[in-house]
């Protein structure tokens, strides 16, 4: 039994048991039971790339191809004050696409969780997604999640934890989340305090990761001041002496021109990246240009730059609103270098992706 | 567009829109004419309600290509609403209004956020109506000077036409123009103007039911004059009134779960 396997199987054990709990209970409520919806797309890319030499020239016999069928199902069960959730998505690849020749399927299971809601109290237990920041690409708030960027596309990838939360007011509250290791001494806890008041979204956050013994304070903002404008930053403490603490801010700001072109951009410094990171310099800044061409067509452009080390990814994108719950995006990007590594390397992709919500 | 979308659009009542309010002085027309103060005051006893519920679906018409939204709605007065989006590409998408201020919840990203700024200029899911529509409040009951201006005809029924003008120039349109049915005190159509005279928007009602007593706008067809040959047709069913609902659902906790 291989991975793909074993994980297809849990989630199908998981949506199994979830929906099992829920609609075993004994409810009034006939009306809530489960939904199932999902979306089907078929992408494909082509891909130059170049070998971090300088003599390296386009050929085409170097353009490398890959196709990605995917089918991401969302499961919501819910009965009373019970619910639960799941969000898997299974990929089949080829070419480029696969991460490897060994995997062509992949499966993800993006959340899957069930939330419990005993009088004011939410419990959240399983996968989930932990948004604590508002900003764009980089969130110091977000203590509990990582963002991978696509495109110009920004996506929070689920954490495996228990949450518990209490609303303070209509739209304030206090969280508190932990992640358990194989022991309480190995997981990681923390909290948070939000609200909303004078016009601004604000947060207080905090976590302590045991196991790396590291402490970390974080706050974020957000408002309008004639621009939509928010900053977040964070601090960590760390036990060991001999290694410096860091420090991570961000600030951004988006506005529109004649209601139909938005213009977002946001600046991080990081002062002490962790290594391993996908973010390792300094100074970034992401910025991204969106507009409409038309009731059913927009366009987007974009761009990540390490500041320091010279590094450039530009994007530009489109969505087509092809049909009711259709629709087909097409990207084309060009990369001078890898972030991660700080590999200067040259690359060009362009790719097409439809996509069938139902 | 506010007394658009309260009087007659049934997103409008979720959103909670007034009528009456909006007319802060009323010049008095002839005898058979009601005066306008008057007239806004019966619509709004007619839509009043302390709580409602209801399904929608909105047909949004652009060229020859149909889009299809459909939602649940909740609303204590004018001040709260809750709307579910349940048609499949927006399912679980919600929307959360707090007297001027607007949050949605996004399912798959599972994150809330604030509509504000530039973001209210957005037609609401791509319709023609934007959601800074859907936010005006009773605020801008002191922006316009009410006139009963005389009667017409709309779809065979007696109807006064009833002029807004605004006030201040804060006021969104610098002129609107209503046709009120006489005997039923529903707004059956109405058009906004800018102040260069421009016609920005239009309703138009297509169906009045009467429910628990009171006559509503179940069917109505608003149109964004600066979109080219595009329409939202706004059907409201299972509507009911004055129905139980906890605060509890106008929070943002309830957004989120």
């Amino acid at each position: 039994m291989n991975s793909v396997t074993r994980t297809v199987l849990c989630a199908t054990l998981f949506a199994t048991v979830a929906l099992s709990v829920v609609m075993a209970q004994e409810s009034s409520d006939r009306e809530a039971s489960y939904k199932l919806s999902g979306e089907a797309s078929v992408s494909s890319i082509a891909l130059w790339s170049g070998d971090g030499s300088d003599d390296k020239v386009f050929e085409a016999s170097d353009i490398l191809y890959g196709s990605d069928t995917a089918l991401t199902l969302y499961l919501d069960a819910k009965r009373h004050n019970i619910r639960a959730s799941f969000s898997g998505r299974t990929d089949i690849m080829t070419g480029i696409s696969a991460p490897s020749p060994a995997t062509p399927t992949t499966f993800l299971i993006k959340r899957a969780y069930l939330r419990w809601t005993p009088g004011s109290f939410v419990v959240t237990a399983g996968r989930q997604l932990i948004n604590w920041g508002a900003a764009m690409l980089w969130s110091p708030a977000d203590l509990f999640a990582q963002t991978v960027l696509t495109g110009l596309t920004t996506e929070r990838q689920g954490t495996d934890a228990i949450r518990i939360a209490m609303p303070l007011g209509s739209l304030g509250g206090i969280e508190a989340v932990g992640i358990p290791g194989l022991s309480f001494s190995t997981g990681r806890y923390g909290g948070r305090l939000y609200g909303y008041a004078l016009g601004s979204d604000i947060g207080l956050q905090a976590a302590r990761d045991l196991a790396r013994g590291e402490t970390t304070i974080a706050v974020n903002i957000k408002t309008d001041l004639v621009l939509g404008v928010w900053a977040e930053a964070s601090y960590t403490f760390l036990d060991d002496d001999e290694l410096k603490d860091r420090f991570e801010a961000i600030f951004g700001a988006d506005w529109s021109v004649a209601y139909r072109t938005i213009i977002s951009a946001e600046y991080r410094y990081n002062a002490r990246a962790v290594p391993g990171e996908d973010y390792p310099a300094i100074h970034y800044l992401f910025a991204s240009l969106g507009t409409k061409l038309g009731d059913f067509v927009s366009l987007g452009a974009g761009g990540l730059i390490d500041i320091a080390n010279g590094i450039v990814s530009a994007s530009l994108t489109s969505a087509i609103d092809v049909a009711q719950d259709a629709s087909l995006a097409l990207l084309a990007q060009y990369s001078n270098g890898q972030f991660d590594s700080l590999r200067l390397v040259d690359a060009v992709a362009i790719g097409a992706t439809l996509s069938l919500a139902f | 567009m506010r007394r658009l979308t309260r009087g007659i659009c049934a997103l409008g009542m979720a959103l909670g829109m007034s009528v009456a309010a909006q007319a802060q002085s009323a010049t008095q027309a002839s005898a058979d004419i009601p005066n306008a103060i008057e007239l806004l005051a019966r619509i709004d006893r007619n839509q009043a309600f302390t709580s409602i519920e209801y399904s929608a679906r909105m047909e949004i018409r652009i060229g020859k290509q149909l889009r299809v939204k459909s939602m649940k709605a909740w609303a204590l007065s004018d001040k709260k609403a809750f709307i579910e989006f349940t048609n499949p590409e927006d399912s679980g998408t919600r929307m959360l209004k707090l007297e001027k201020e607007l949050w949605m919840y996004f399912p798959k990203e599972q994150d809330t956020v604030r509509i504000s700024g530039h973001l209210l200029k957005e037609g609401l899911m791509g319709s023609d109506l934007s959601y800074e529509d859907a936010l005006e409040s009773a605020e801008l009951s002191t922006m316009y000077q009410a006139s009963v201006s005389g009667e017409a005809q709309v779809d065979g029924r007696r109807a006064f036409v009833v002029e807004l003008k605004a006030k201040t120039p804060q006021a969104k349109y610098d002129r609107r123009i209503l046709w009120v049915d006489a005997e039923r005190f529903v707004v059956l159509s109405e058009e906004m103007y800018a102040r260069s005279g421009r016609l920005l928007k239009t309703s138009s009602v297509k169906k009045v039911e009467r429910i628990d007593g009171r006559w509503y706008a179940t069917v109505v067809v608003l149109e964004d004059k600066l979109r080219k040959d595009s329409s939202t047709t706004i059907i409201m069913d299972s509507l009911r009134l004055d129905v139980a609902l906890s605060d509890e659902l106008f929070t943002r906790a309830a957004l989120e779960r």
